[in-house]
């Protein structure tokens, strides 16, 4: 299989513009579906990954949590993959980037969940 | 200087004459000065003019500057109590989403407090970016938010809840600190 590059994903225009909340069980649009279903196949196909979270209507930070920190603490990702291959783009509100990257800093690895 | 007698005296622009001749009393002076075309174009006719158009145009420049300075300070003023005002009505709806019984109505509130939150987050990102970081709340709001929407907030099975109320308060207050703090600082 040819991987890409570098891949855009836009939450709100490939997931959702309302994100809910952190599981699946919990409705619609949680961040457990967005990793199973857009970040993970994306990592899959290309190098690195561009998430735009620009355009939404707003995230708790659980959907952030559950998506970004699942990578390591339920897809067995390190840290460091996270964060050589995800970046962050978070135009209008800032404090999203701080979020994203507090999750997979605190996310706890398999090992050690 | 040339001096007046009965044969008709020819000046140069800028000498003079003098008359009558014994100098003792009602002593009258001629002078031509240059014609006025001449005057115009001769740049000495400006030279002591020059100091002052140099203060007045330093004058305009830094009145400018100063009218620019306070406009930008004066925005800034107004994100700042507009951010205040945001962070209070999102951490007041979000007690109010905590302390909501589990129905319906608790998924409105609970989009309402994302979208606050949102509006919050967007607020302050402007107010750094406007003040070249030097009023930067983004972490404090970060904050805010992680207190306001940490689980069980979205758990449509949870029952109402007062437990996080303090933590909201306590993220609001170190906000409202924080802003308050840094315009101080930015504004002195």
């Amino acid at each position: 299989m040819t991987t890409k590059r570098e891949m855009r994903i836009s939450v709100a225009r490939d997931f959702t513009p309302y994100p809910g909340p952190r599981y699946i069980k919990q409705g619609p649009n949680s961040g457990e579906r967005f990793r199973k279903k857009v970040l993970v196949p994306a990592l899959e196909k290309a190098e690195s990954i561009v998430v735009d979270l620009d355009g939404t209507t707003g995230f708790g930070s659980s959907f952030l949590d559950e998506a970004f920190g699942g990578l390591i603490s339920v897809e067995g990702m390190s840290r460091a993959e996270v964060e050589k291959r995800i970046r962050i783009k978070s135009d209008q509100d800032a404090t999203y980037h701080n979020m994203v990257w507090e999750a997979v800093r605190e996310a706890k690895t398999l090992a050690t969940a | 200087m040339q001096e007046a007698g009965n044969a008709p005296v020819q000046l140069a622009p800028g000498e003079a004459i003098e008359y009558p001749l014994d100098g003792t009393s009602n002593r009258l002076v001629i002078q031509l000065q240059p014609p006025a075309s001449h005057r115009l174009l001769d740049p000495l006719i400006y030279a002591p003019a020059i100091p002052g158009v140099i203060v007045a145009l330093a004058g305009l420049a830094i009145a400018h500057y100063l009218t620019k300075r306070l406009d930008r300070r004066r925005e800034a003023n107004n994100l700042s109590l507009a951010l205040q005002k945001s962070a209070q009505d999102a951490a007041k709806s979000a007690i109010h989403a905590w302390g909501t019984p589990k129905d319906d109505a608790r998924q409105h509130l609970i989009f309402d407090v994302k979208r606050e939150l949102q509006a919050l987050g967007i607020a302050a990102t402007q107010l750094k970016r406007r003040t070249h970081t030097k009023i930067d709340v983004v972490k404090e709001v970060a904050a805010l938010r992680t207190a306001a929407t940490a689980d069980p907030f979205e758990d449509p099975e949870r029952e109402a809840d007062q437990g996080p109320v303090g933590n909201i308060q306590s993220a609001l207050s170190t906000l409202l600190v924080a802003i308050t703090e840094k315009c101080d600082r930015y504004y002195s």
